[in-house]
């Protein structure tokens, strides 16, 4: 192993780590503040490491394979571990079966292109989530049978008259597609209904007031009546499954209200003689990032710090990352994502679906859809990539800024990470190739291969041991969600990222494939041993 | 001793000694400051009635609404105080987390809205924010709307300085640790600056954070404190993180060791101290005295506590109660229950009891023909203390899918019923097209 941090990578996971050593009964749960205020040099020159696989790990100690992939097949190169989709749905899973739970658990196509994730993902219980006709195609060829398709998004003729043909579940956007798709109807495979959920937004808060935030998206609640008179007319043609939403991560204190209105609905829909069957709670569930609380909260604490002045700038032309000072206060928030949370994924929206319902005499949404024997949707999109992969990039060179930042030049992008919108906050894994390493004091930051200022791959400083040169490899840690193809583009002809699949046969003995000719079932049957 | 108006009560309270035998310190005094004294229960009395009182009677005069970012402690005393005076106030805080605090603060009549805030924590910057939400409203109408802003009020830490300060300086001949919770940072700034500008300069002054992804009413993380206006992080020699289960385990320790009936934040504070003082006491030659701040009392904090550490409140298991009951889902499953396909048949053999036990609002829905409803909560506290049915007539459980149910036909039978469960439940009754009844 080169310059990977020796961690702990016990039994209970890999997202252990002095988070979890604190609990421990020896030295419970308490910490001198100042062990972690002034004790030089993880103040200093504070670390976001990043929650890592075990796998992963495993696979980046193999530094020969590592090395031969990135110069065979090109930098920037993702890597996706396909097989750790299916520990998260088993997580997922179990949340359904602890309630005695029905219903599908959509694997959203959005985040991440790779076919070879489609293909893992078909072979468990899952169903996929596609939002546009490419993406169904996909979808089918991904091993996808149309009945365990949904297809979201706001929708042009073409896709919607290919969801109508292959009777794939409608989540329907608005009043002109549900008009559309009962006009379609006679197209629909013999004797087959139009099967659709129908996206409302607009929920009127409950007891808890908040200010209503606008969306493109769905169809407003109030509108809803209007909805239900077309479906009964049409009943003949639409098989209406029930309503959904979909709000993004956090956005805790808007769900309730939204599950309670889809609920009164349903019933009521149920009274009117139609025969809604689901409810659809979207998706919004996080991901752990950072392998530690107490990393995560360092550094913020460092960069609200460097912006009062107080140390070093931590980010690029000290931009604050969000942050800036006023009257010697801070003001701001932050523009990237918490990287830490002590409920992520499956636990996520086990809180979601526990909490008591008001209007429902405090019963959950759980037990209300389990009594019901309604079907429980969801599109969990970026929690079930947790793990999935990683991108890999040449340095080409390090260099000093004009201002004198210490650079690490990349032969990759910012497309290639998205990192405009989701700026990944932890420290890359640095594979060194080069025998005179010299200390990286003042800290790196990454920046990319764009004939453009501010190609920046990361905003911030990070304090690697050693300062990267040209050959070193520099690998970013959980990129399958959002970040790796997401919005990546050829600009100035530069090369967009090849995908490969890994596979993990004895513990570190890895297989590679080419993205798209990774095949799970060939795999099983031995034909790809 | 009489006293005009309650108002008076506010302060002077008195500073108890914790025996040594509770908290093991062998060459330091602790002292909890009674704060939970306060005639309206909390430390938020004095800042309260401080920051308002010069203003409350012009507040009176021109019908001006107090307005409050805070559901807790500081809302119940600014509630009480405006209710004397005739005063209508408006709190508007994040969703609040401590239930029987804001219960309370609701029953005194105060009008509480609560925001979606696109940050799990104090964040003045964001626009949903209510420090901002308020800011702007006072704002926009000055001559009707009154802000104290216990957040960015010097009067907040001056009111601490001459009163808290004060009375621990003029109890205790030196102080040299002192300890309070980071909320505002009020209490623990005043305080301390009074003591070391009167008695001792070498004072220790420690704040006691939570961790950020845990919560402890009132207190905050280091991170959060900086965006405090009050906060300065030099006028602290340290910083304690403590942990809201254990700082639960530190209040019960209080309570029951010393009688002193206070909530969990003086828990934690009582814990920091302890933890920050046990690491110098071996190395102690001289006694020295330490001070914490015992900021309120323990009673609406029972969901909070039961949260967090359930076996309090006597969850134990009866022997041969359900909660006992070890059930093995995967033995001689026919023993206890009917498969759906002979259901009927059996059915009207032998004329069971049918109990659906799930919630009504299903059960009216649709159910089994002449199943009563019976939900799993009351079915559950019925089975496990009395024997609530004949035992001469069979019972058939109903639950969605015949999980909970099959556990229920087990564990009665040990009690001596014919008790048998739906298995698969009703979806499977369902999915076989068997005939299902809505109650009208």
């Amino acid at each position: 192993m080169t310059k990977l941090e020796e961690k702990r990578t016990d039994a209970a996971g890999f997202q252990s780590s002095a988070a979890e050593a604190k609990s421990d009964p020896a030295n419970a749960g308490q910490c001198l503040a100042d062990d972690m205020l002034e004790s030089g040099s993880d103040r200093k020159r504070p670390r976001v490491r990043p929650a890592m696989h075990p796998a992963i790990r495993r696979f980046l100690s193999d530094e020969k394979l590592v090395f031969s992939l990135v110069d065979g097949l090109g930098s920037p190169l993702n890597v996706l571990f396909p097989k750790h989709i299916e520990e998260t749905i088993g997580r997922f899973d179990q949340v359904y079966k602890d309630r005695q739970l029905q219903g599908t658990i959509f694997y959203t196509s959005k985040p991440n292109k790779s076919m070879a994730l489609k293909r893992q993902a078909s072979t468990t219980r899952v169903g996929l989530d596609v939002s546009s006709f490419g993406e169904l195609k996909s979808a089918l060829g991904g091993g996808f049978h149309p009945e365990r398709i949904e297809a979201t998004g706001p929708k042009n003729i073409d896709y919607l008259a290919l969801c109508v043909q292959q009777n794939v579940l409608i989540n329907v956007d608005n009043f002109v597609e549900l008009k559309q798709i009962a006009q379609m109807s006679s197209y629909s495979p013999q004797g087959k209904k139009a099967r659709v959920l129908v996206r409302l937004d607009g929920f009127e808060p409950g007891r808890v007031k908040f200010t209503q935030q606008d969306s493109a998206f769905g169809i407003p609640v109030k509108d809803a009546p209007a909805i239900i008179e077309f479906l009964l007319e049409h009943k003949d043609s639409i098989d209406f499954h029930g309503f959904s939403f979909h709000f993004n991560a956090g956005d805790y204190i808007r769900r309730p209200p939204a599950i309670e209105a889809c609920l009164q609905l349903t019933f009521r829909c149920l009274e009117l003689g139609l025969s809604p069957r689901a409810i659809d709670v979207g998706g919004g569930y996080r991901i752990r990032y950072a392998a530690d609380q107490d990393d995560w909260n360092t550094y913020i604490e460092e960069l609200k710090s460097s912006v009062l002045g107080n140390r070093d700038s931590l980010t690029w032309n000290d931009s604050g990352l969000g942050y800036h000072r006023e009257d010697g206060i801070l003001k701001g928030a932050p523009n990237f994502m918490e990287h830490y949370h002590k409920n992520d994924g499956h636990e996520d929206f086990a809180s979601v679906i526990d909490t008591p319902l008001p209007a429902f005499d405090g019963y959950s949404t759980a037990r209300i859809v389990s009594d019901n024997m309604f079907e429980l949707h969801i599109e969990p999109g970026r929690a079930l990539l947790d793990q999935c992969g990683i991108t890999l990039s040449h340095v080409n060179f390090a260099k000093q800024s004009i201002l004198g930042e210490q650079l690490a030049v990349l032969d990759m992008n910012r497309t290639n990470l998205n990192s405009t919108q989701l700026k990944l906050m932890t420290d890359p894994v640095l594979i060194y190739r080069n025998a005179d390493q010299k200390p990286a004091d003042k800290g790196v930051m990454y920046v990319g291969n764009l004939c453009l200022t501010h190609d920046m791959i990361q905003y911030h400083k990070t304090f690697p041991d050693f300062s990267p040169q040209t050959g070193d490899v520099v690998a970013f840690i959980n990129t399958a969600a959002y970040q790796m193809d997401f919005a990546e583009t050829h600009v100035l002809e530069q090369s967009i990222a090849k995908k490969i699949a890994i596979i993990e046969g004895e513990p570190g003995e890895f297989r590679w494939f080419l993205d798209e000719l990774y095949n799970p079932l060939a795999i099983a049957l031995g034909i790809k041993p | 001793m009489k006293y005009e108006n309650i108002t008076e009560l506010i302060g002077n309270t008195p500073l108890l000694k914790i025996p040594a035998r509770v908290h093991g310190l062998k060459n330091i005094d602790l002292y909890a400051k009674m704060e939970m004294m306060n005639p309206f229960g909390s430390v938020k009395d004095r800042i309260a009635w401080g920051i308002i009182k010069d203003d409350i009677e012009e507040i009176q005069a021109k019908g001006k609404t107090i307005y409050e970012n805070s559901s807790g402690n500081t809302a119940k005393a600014l509630q009480v105080i405006a209710n004397m005076y005739g005063v209508k106030t408006r709190l508007i805080t994040y969703l609040a987390k401590v239930d029987g605090v804001k219960d309370i603060v609701r029953m005194l009549g105060a009008d509480i809205e609560e925001v979606l805030g696109g940050s799990e924590c104090f964040d003045p910057n964001d626009p949903n924010d209510p420090q901002f939400l308020i800011a702007k409203m006072v704002k926009d109408n000055p001559e009707k709307n009154y802000f104290p802003s216990q957040f960015t009020n010097p009067k907040n830490p001056d009111v601490h300085y001459k009163t808290t300060g004060k009375e621990i300086v003029d109890d205790l001949e030196s102080v040299d640790f002192f300890f309070g919770g980071l909320g505002t940072s009020g209490s623990t700034l005043g305080a301390a600056r009074r003591i070391r500008d009167e008695g001792n300069p070498a004072l220790v002054s420690v704040g006691v954070c939570a961790s950020k992804n845990d919560f402890i009413p009132g207190i905050r993380s280091l991170d959060q404190m900086w965006e405090s206006g009050l906060f300065v992080k030099e006028n602290y020699d340290n910083f304690v993180y403590v942990d809201s289960g254990e700082s639960v385990d530190a209040m019960m320790e209080l309570i029951r060791g010393a009688g002193l009936l206070c909530g969990p934040t003086s828990g934690a504070s009582y814990l920091g101290a302890v933890r920050y003082l046990k690491k110098i006491d071996d190395q102690l030659t001289e006694r020295k005295n330490a001070v914490f701040i015992a900021c309120d009392r323990v009673e609406w904090y029972t969901d909070y506590i039961r949260e967090r550490r359930p076996q309090l409140y006597g969850l134990k298991m009866k022997p041969g109660s359900l909660r006992a009951f070890e059930f093995d889902p995967a033995g001689s499953k026919e023993r206890f229950t009917v498969k759906v396909s002979k259901a009927q048949a059996w059915i009207d053999d032998e004329n069971p009891l049918i109990i659906d036990v799930r919630g009504n609002l299903a059960y009216k829905m649709t159910t089994i023909p002449n199943a009563i409803n019976i939900p799993w909560e009351l079915f559950e506290t019925m089975i496990d203390a009395a024997d609530p049915f004949p035992k001469e007539r069979p019972l058939l459980l109903v639950c969605p899918v015949g999980e909970k149910t099959a556990r229920y036909a087990a564990y009665l039978q040990t009690r001596g019923y014919r008790s048998f469960s739906l298995d698969g439940g009703i979806l499977e009754w369902r999915n076989c097209s068997c005939r299902l009844v809505k109650i009208t």
